[in-house]
């Protein structure tokens, strides 16, 4: 029991364990997200100030693929189907919006801290 | 309150004496100095109003990359710094028309390092706000502060002039405010629309020949890509001149080296300017009612040896509008005022402008009349033309060499305009001619000069430019022909 006990063994331990859950959590995310063809930051908040913000700073073609990222995915929840697999790793980068953000809310933090 | 109002009342003969005595001691007991009038106080410093400061030389250094720092120290508290970069409508094609407006309106906004709101207030805490003007071949930002922050000035002005981020968003911003204010200038004709004709009319289908204020699918058409390829191509080291008036100069040089020194690439010729003598004719406009006519020449460039001649020519036709309610230095013995504006009432305005480019210059003559009399219009432009290569009065080219070497005077006196003649002086030149210099030109000027820089003019193929409601004017070839030199 002693060597179960040592604090660098159970942080190990620990970790692996965590890493454990961490890969099969984000394996069956990603397959979840792939299954409706959305990428992960479509699914941010929208009435976000900050998000808002990053939203209509990306150009319209984004703009419009991220709405009809959407509606497919609504689309295949209402009918109970999926979106076919040729299609799973076509969708793009998964964080797309998540650096104009970060932009955003810094230029907002620097201005309200003024 | 009440007791000491009681007290006084009760007590008048010591109040009384109070104010009386304070009246009756007051030239005896009074501590102020007896200052009599009629002797001298102080004495006052021998020539103290006549002490002349000479200035030195404008030092000119060029730094390995290219750039180039001017500056002139007057030992003043307040400097003036200005980054003049030779860039502008003229440097535009399809893919790029435009830019230079976008660039100008973008010139505080976000940078790699910074962002718009920082450089805004940085700025602002340095007492004073940058200016920006564009013209068709060069952009200028300056800014006046004082002496102790010519670094932190530079130090901005070389994060906008070196990496802006050129966001989408941000010129889409800028492409709306143009479009605001295109829409607000509808309708509306002066001096800067009627050079914009006479700049197509004469460079027609060449680049010097765009409009310095586009019109709406112009600015509809900007992208991001033109605008970021433009900045690419112009915003170099050698194109930049870095002006600093009211420094020190080793001081200014390490400061452009730390914070412009990021800036590389090569120095950007313009295209050459073709004249070609054209005809522009706005007949539908609304305006004003007024018929705008403008004829113009071929002139000299930055480097010719008749410049000081054209500029003098320039001043002795002089003129304005007629509603100009004169005064010295107003121009009101030129020939435009003396024999156009003076003779005939329904001459609105009438002017003669020159521009100056890099190889090429256009000297105009412009008059706004009512539309009926647009014909005799120019007809008294013609014959002021042809005037203009017959003899010279020696009147009146005193007059013209004085009102000139005034202004110069004048305007190198002003820390704003030293700058701008310094930076500008080194674009075209590498090197600044003294006030003195200047002057010297002028007065070395003389009528035969004139004349034969007249005939120069006029024997370049006439353009013309009318605004408004023009209906009636004859066709170029036919004004053409009235030209006789």
């Amino acid at each position: 029991i002693y060597h179960l006990l040592h604090l660098a063994a159970m942080a190990t331990l620990f970790k692996r364990a965590f890493n454990v859950m961490k890969e099969a959590y984000l394996k069956r995310l990603r397959t979840d997200l792939n299954r409706y063809g959305l990428r992960y930051d479509d699914l941010l908040i929208e009435t976000d100030r900050d998000v808002i913000t990053a939203i209509s700073r990306l150009s319209p073609r984004e703009r419009a693929l991220r709405i009809m990222r959407i509606k497919r995915a609504l689309d295949c929840e209402l009918k109970h189907s999926f979106v076919p697999e040729h299609l799973w790793d076509k969708q793009g980068p998964h964080r797309y919006l998540t650096p104009l953000i970060e932009q955003a809310r810094k230029e907002r933090l620097e201005r309200e801290y003024l | 309150t009440k007791k000491m109002l009681f007290r006084a009342a009760l007590n008048p003969a010591k109040r009384n004496a109070r104010q009386f005595g304070s009246l009756l001691n007051m030239f005896q007991n009074s501590k102020m100095p007896r200052v009599p009038l009629d002797e001298v106080l102080v004495e006052a410093p021998a020539n103290a109003a006549t002490a002349v400061v000479t200035a030195d030389a404008p030092a000119i250094t060029t730094l390995p990359s290219g750039l180039r720092v001017v500056t002139v120290d007057d030992k003043n508290a307040v400097s003036f710094v200005g980054v003049f970069v030779s860039c502008g409508q003229r440097f535009e094609d399809e893919t790029t028309m435009g830019s230079s407006l976008v660039l100008e309106r973008l010139a505080l906004g976000p940078t790699e390092n910074h962002t718009a709101l920082a450089m805004n207030r940085a700025v602002a805490g340095l007492g004073s706000h940058v200016m920006t003007s564009t013209s068709r071949e060069l952009m200028t930002y300056s800014a006046e502060v004082l002496r102790n922050d010519i670094s932190p000035m530079l130090e901005i002005l070389g994060e906008a002039v070196s990496n802006p981020k050129l966001n989408t968003w941000d010129i889409d911003a800028a492409k709306s405010m143009l479009i605001e204010q295109c829409e607000g200038r509808e309708g509306f004709i002066d001096e800067a629309v009627v050079s914009d004709y006479c700049h197509a009319a004469a460079y027609v289908n060449t680049p010097l020949s765009l409009p310095t204020a586009p019109s709406k699918p112009v600015i509809e058409s900007i992208t991001t890509e033109g605008v970021q390829s433009f900045f690419n191509k112009h915003y170099t080291a050698p194109n930049i001149v870095v002006s600093v008036v009211g420094g020190n100069h080793d001081e200014v040089v390490e400061s452009v080296e730390k914070y412009f020194g990021t800036i590389g690439g090569e120095k950007v010729t313009p295209i050459q300017a073709k004249y070609q003598a054209g005809d522009v004719r706005n007949f539908g406009m609304q305006g004003d009612g007024m018929a705008h006519v403008a004829l113009s020449f071929e002139s000299v460039n930055w480097t010719d040896d008749s410049l000081a001649a054209a500029s003098v020519l320039q001043m002795m036709m002089g003129g304005g509008g007629s509603f100009s309610a004169g005064g010295p230095g107003k121009g009101m013995y030129t020939r435009l005022y003396e024999q156009v504006l003076n003779q005939y009432g329904f001459v609105q305005a009438a002017t003669c402008s020159q521009a100056i480019y890099s190889d090429t210059g256009l000297f105009t003559l412009y008059g706004t009349s009512f539309p009926q009399y647009a014909n005799q219009l120019v007809a008294i432009l013609v014959e002021q033309a042809n005037k203009m290569a017959g003899p010279v009065n020696a009147t009146e080219l005193a007059r013209a060499k004085n009102l000139l070497k005034s202004y110069i005077m004048t305007h190198l006196e002003s820390r704003m305009w030293l700058n701008d003649d310094m930076g500008r002086a080194v674009q075209a030149y590498n090197h600044v001619k003294s006030c003195s210099e200047l002057c010297a030109q002028v007065d070395a000027v003389t009528a035969k000069d004139v004349q034969a820089l007249a005939q120069k003019l006029l024997s370049s193929k006439l353009s013309v430019a009318a605004i408004g409601d023009v209906s009636g004017l004859p066709q170029r070839d036919e004004v053409a022909r009235q030209i006789t030199a």
